[in-house]
C-alpha cells in the first residue's frame, strides 16, 4: 500500500509532470502571451477540487490508477511550470549578456547556463509538487486506485480513528521524507558547491530511471486488475460503496462465493458512492455489488416514485431497466429494507406511544427537528414528507450526519432522519418510526451483477440466489452494530454470520 | 570610423552617449538601423552572428562570470562551446590566469563568489582571451571597481597590450583612463562622434566645443584643487 502510494501515485505522476512542465516552461518563457496562457490553464486546473477532478476523469479513464495518475499529474504541473518559468527568467542579466557576447548558441546558453542557475528554484517547484501529490493521492482511494487513502477511507467508513490517523500520519511522513530527499539532491547538485555537471547529471539520471521504471511496470500492474470485460485471471470482482453496511454486504458476497463455489474473488471495496459503483459496473471494472432499489430508481434511473408504487413494482421496473439498458441482472433481494426513517428517543416512543410517523403529527406541536441539509433540500426528502403527513415542526435544525444521533440523545432535538438499519441507534437508545403512509420509496438491498459474468459462470446465479431473504432488518442492524459500535472487523462479522446461516440451513 | 590592427582605441563619452551601443554593434548583440560594420574588409552582416562572437573577446562592466562554475571552467568556457577537450581547456586556463596576474594554483578551483571584484574582472579578461581572438571589446570593464583596483587592472591591460598585440576597443567615461590606455581616442557625445585622434591631438587641437570643454575640465578642477590648498595655508 505504501509502495503503491509511493511509486504509482507519487513518483510516476511527478515524473510525467516534469516531462510536461520543463519543456513547456522552456518554450513559453519568453513569450508573454503563451506564458500567461500556460500558467493560466494550469492555475485553473489547480483550483478544481481534487474529488471533482477525479469525478471528471472517471468516465474517461475508469476506476483505478489511470484516473488517479492523470489527475495527480495535472495537479503537479502548476508548481513545476511556474517555478521553472520564474527560475529561468530571474537570472542575472550580466551573466546572460556575457554568455551571448561570448557566442553561446541559445541551446548552449539554455543547458549550460540558464538551467543550472535556475536549478534551485526548479527543485523548489519539484518539492511543492511532490508534497501536493502525496496529499492529493490519498483521495484516489475513492476511485479504487489504492494507496494510503485506503486506510483513511476504511477508517471513515468503519468509524475507526486509529486507521484514519495511521493513513494520514503515514502520508504526512512520506511527504516529509520525499521533501527532504529532494532537498538533499538539490543541495548536492547546487551551483558552486562541487565541480559542476556531474552531480547534476547524476540527479537527473536518477529521476529519469525511477520514472521510467515505474512507467514500465505500470502496464503490468494494469493487467493485474484486469480492467477489461473478460476476466483474464478468472476472478470475480466485487465492489462496494464506502459506508459500513456496504462493506459488510460486499464482504458477504465475497465470502459466500468463495465458500459455495470454486471461483476466486477480488475485493474492490470502498468506492466513493453510488455513481462510482454503478459506472464501474457498467464499464466492466467490477462484476457486482449490492445496490438499493430506491437508489436505483431515483439516482441511477432518475425517475420519481409514482403514487401507488410498492416494493414489487419498483423491483420489476428496476429489473427490466437494468436488463435492457445496462445488461445487468438484479438478483433476489437480500431481505432487508434500508429506507429512510425518522428516529426518536425510545423514552419518548414509549411514553408518548410513538410508533409511526403519523403519531408525531399534531396541531399543537413543540417538535424540534434535526436534519441534514441534503435531506431538507431534496424534494423527496423533508418537504415531501411534511406535505405527505401534514407534519409540523416548532423549529428545524441543520445538523451533520454524525451529529444527529448525539443531538437527539442529548435532548437538543426531538426527531432526526436516520437509516432504518443503522447500527448506532441502539447505542444512543433511539427507535425508528414506521412510515405508515409509505412516503419513502423502498430501499431493498439487491445484488446487481453483470450478465456476461453470469453467463460465464452459471454457478454464480445459483449460489447468490441462495442469499434471498437471508438478512432481515433486525439482523442487518445487528451486523452494523457489531462493526460500528463493537468495532469488529467486517471479515469476522461476516464469517460468523455465514456460519449461522449454514447452521440454520442444516437444521 | 576606422580602427587599426594592434591599436587600443578608446571610445570616450558620458553616460548615454551611445558608446556601449556602438560596441555592441560590432559583435552583433545589437543590429544597426543604417550603415555597415566591416572587420578585415568583410561586413559583419554577412557573417553568422555566433561564430563572429566566438572570434571576438568580450569583457563587460558587471563581469558576468558563471557562478556555478569554478574559475578554471569560467576561463575555459569560450573553448568549451567550440568543442575543445577538457584537458586542453584546463591547460589554457592556467596559462591565462598567469597572464592576468592570478596564481592558478590558488584560484583555478575557487568559485566566483569567493573572489573580489578586481579578481573577478581579471578572470573576465582571461576568459575573453581564451580563444585567442584578434579583437577584444571591453565595455567599461573597470567601471564597477574602486580606484586602486582600477589602476592596477589598467596597468595589467597595458602589459597585455605590449605582449599580445591585439586590437582593443575600449569604452569608458573616465578621461584619465582614456589618456592612460589609448593609442587613439574617439570622443562621443549624444550619439555622434565629435572627434577622433591621438590624445595629444585632442588636447592640442580640439575640433568641437564639447571636446575642448571635456579636456579643459580636469585642468579647471586641478586649479580649484590648488586654490583650496593655498587657501588653507
Amino acid at each position: 500500500m505504501l509502495l503503491d502510494h509511493l511509486f504509482y501515485l507519487t513518483v510516476f505522476p511527478i515524473f510525467l509532470a516534469t516531462c510536461i512542465s520543463l519543456p513547456l516552461a522552456i518554450c513559453v518563457r519568453h513569450h508573454p502571451l503563451l506564458r500567461s496562457t500556460a500558467l493560466g490553464f494550469s492555475g485553473i486546473i489547480q483550483t478544481v477540487p481534487s474529488l471533482a477532478m477525479l469525478a471528471f476523469l472517471l468516465p474517461l479513464c475508469g476506476i483505478g490508477k489511470t484516473s488517479a495518475i492523470v489527475a495527480l499529474t495535472l495537479y503537479a504541473i502548476l508548481p513545476m511550470l511556474q517555478n521553472t518559468i520564474t527560475g529561468l527568467r530571474e537570472l542575472p542579466a550580466s551573466v546572460l549578456e556575457a554568455a551571448d557576447g561570448m557566442g553561446f548558441s541559445s541551446m548552449q546558453r539554455l543547458f549550460l547556463v540558464e538551467i543550472p542557475l535556475a536549478f534551485p528554484i526548479i527543485i523548489g517547484g519539484l518539492r511543492t509538487a511532490t508534497t501536493i501529490c502525496v496529499g492529493v493521492a490519498t483521495l484516489s482511494t475513492f476511485i479504487g486506485a489504492g494507496g494510503l487513502g485506503d486506510l483513511i477511507n476504511r477508517g471513515l467508513s468503519l468509524n475507526r480513528m486509529p486507521l484514519i490517523l495511521l493513513g494520514a500520519g503515514t502520508a504526512a511522513c512520506l511527504a516529509l521524507v520525499l521533501d527532504y530527499l529532494i532537498e538533499w539532491v538539490g543541495l548536492e547538485c547546487r551551483a558552486g558547491k562541487r565541480p559542476s555537471g556531474l552531480p547534476f547529471r547524476r540527479g537527473v539520471c536518477l529521476l529519469l530511471c525511477l520514472g521510467l521504471l515505474t512507467g514500465a511496470t505500470w502496464p503490468l500492474n494494469k493487467a493485474d486488475t484486469s480492467l477489461s470485460t473478460t476476466t483474464h485471471t478468472g476472478s470475480i470482482r466485487i465492489g462496494s460503496k464506502n459506508f459500513t453496511e456496504q462493506l459488510i454486504l460486499g464482504e458477504l458476497l465475497a465470502q459466500w462465493i468463495e465458500r459455495e463455489t470454486s471461483l476466486k474473488v477480488e475485493r474492490i471495496f470502498n468506492l466513493g458512492g453510488t455513481v462510482v459503483c454503478h459506472n464501474a459496473l457498467i464499464n466492466g471494472e467490477i462484476d457486482m455489488y449490492v445496490e438499493y432499489t430506491g437508489t436505483s430508481l431515483m439516482t441511477i434511473l432518475n425517475e420519481r416514485l409514482e403514487s401507488g408504487s410498492n416494493r414489487n413494482n419498483v423491483l420489476q421496473r428496476i429489473r427490466k431497466e437494468y436488463s435492457d439498458r445496462f445488461r445487468c441482472e438484479v438478483l433476489s433481494p437480500l431481505g432487508f429494507d434500508n429506507t429512510y426513517a425518522l428516529a426518536v428517543r425510545s423514552t419518548d416512543a414509549t411514553s408518548k406511544s410513538w410508533n409511526t410517523i403519523s403519531d408525531i403529527t399534531s396541531d399543537k406541536t413543540d417538535l424540534r427537528g434535526g436534519f441534514t441539509a441534503e435531506f431538507m433540500e431534496r424534494p423527496d426528502g423533508l418537504p415531501g414528507l411534511i406535505e405527505s403527513y401534514g407534519l409540523q415542526f416548532a423549529s428545524l435544525h441543520d445538523l451533520g450526519a454524525e451529529m444527529m444521533y448525539q443531538a437527539l440523545a442529548e435532548g437538543e432535538v426531538d426527531v432526526v432522519s436516520a437509516f432504518s438499519t443503522d447500527g448506532r441507534m441502539e447505542e444512543f437508545d433511539l427507535v425508528p418510526l414506521k412510515d405508515d403512509r409509505h412516503y419513502f420509496p423502498p430501499y431493498q438491498a439487491i445484488p446487481v451483477v453483470r450478465q456476461s459474468i453470469l453467463q460465464e459462470h452459471p454457478v454464480l446465479r445459483e449460489s447468490l440466489q441462495m442469499l434471498q431473504n437471508k438478512i432481515s432488518n433486525p439482523q442487518m442492524i445487528r451486523l452494523n452494530h457489531e462493526v460500528q459500535v463493537l468495532k469488529e472487523e467486517p471479515v469476522s462479522t461476516v464469517t460468523q454470520f455465514i456460519n449461522r446461516i449454514k447452521t440454520t440451513q442444516q437444521k | 570610423m576606422s580602427v587599426y590592427a594592434g591599436e587600443v582605441f578608446v571610445l570616450l563619452g558620458s553616460s548615454g552617449c551611445g558608446k556601449s551601443t556602438l560596441l555592441k554593434l560590432i559583435n552583433r548583440l545589437l543590429e544597426p538601423d543604417a550603415g555597415t560594420i566591416e572587420i578585415n574588409g568583410v561586413p559583419t552582416s554577412e557573417q553568422s552572428a555566433i561564430p563572429l562572437r566566438r572570434s571576438i573577446g568580450y569583457v563587460i562592466q558587471h563581469i558576468g562570470l558563471f557562478p556555478h562554475w569554478n574559475i578554471a571552467d569560467n576561463v575555459g568556457c569560450p573553448l568549451r562551446i567550440c568543442g575543445i577537450s577538457a584537458s586542453e581547456r584546463n591547460q589554457r586556463s592556467k596559462k591565462l590566469l598567469d597572464l592576468v596576474g592570478l596564481d592558478p594554483g590558488q584560484f583555478a578551483n575557487r568559485f566566483p563568489a569567493e573572489l573580489s571584484g578586481g579578481q573577478q574582472q581579471r578572470v573576465g579578461v582571461a576568459r575573453a582571451l581564451a580563444a585567442d581572438p584578434d579583437i577584444l571589446l571591453m565595455d567599461e570593464p573597470f567601471g564597477a571597481l574602486d580606484g586602486v583596483t582600477r589602476e592596477s587592472l589598467q596597468e595589467q591591460i597595458l602589459k597585455l597590450k605590449k605582449s599580445l598585440n591585439k586590437t582593443i576597443l575600449f569604452v569608458t567615461h573616465d578621461l584619465f583612463e582614456a589618456l592612460m590606455l589609448a593609442d587613439r581616442i574617439g570622443v562621443m557625445h549624444e550619439g555622434k562622434i565629435e572627434q577622433i585622434g591621438t590624445p595629444q591631438s585632442l588636447l592640442q587641437t580640439p575640433k568641437t566645443r564639447f571636446v575642448r570643454e571635456l579636456f579643459e575640465r580636469p585642468a579647471r578642477q586641478l586649479e580649484i584643487f590648488q586654490q583650496s590648498k593655498e587657501e588653507d595655508n
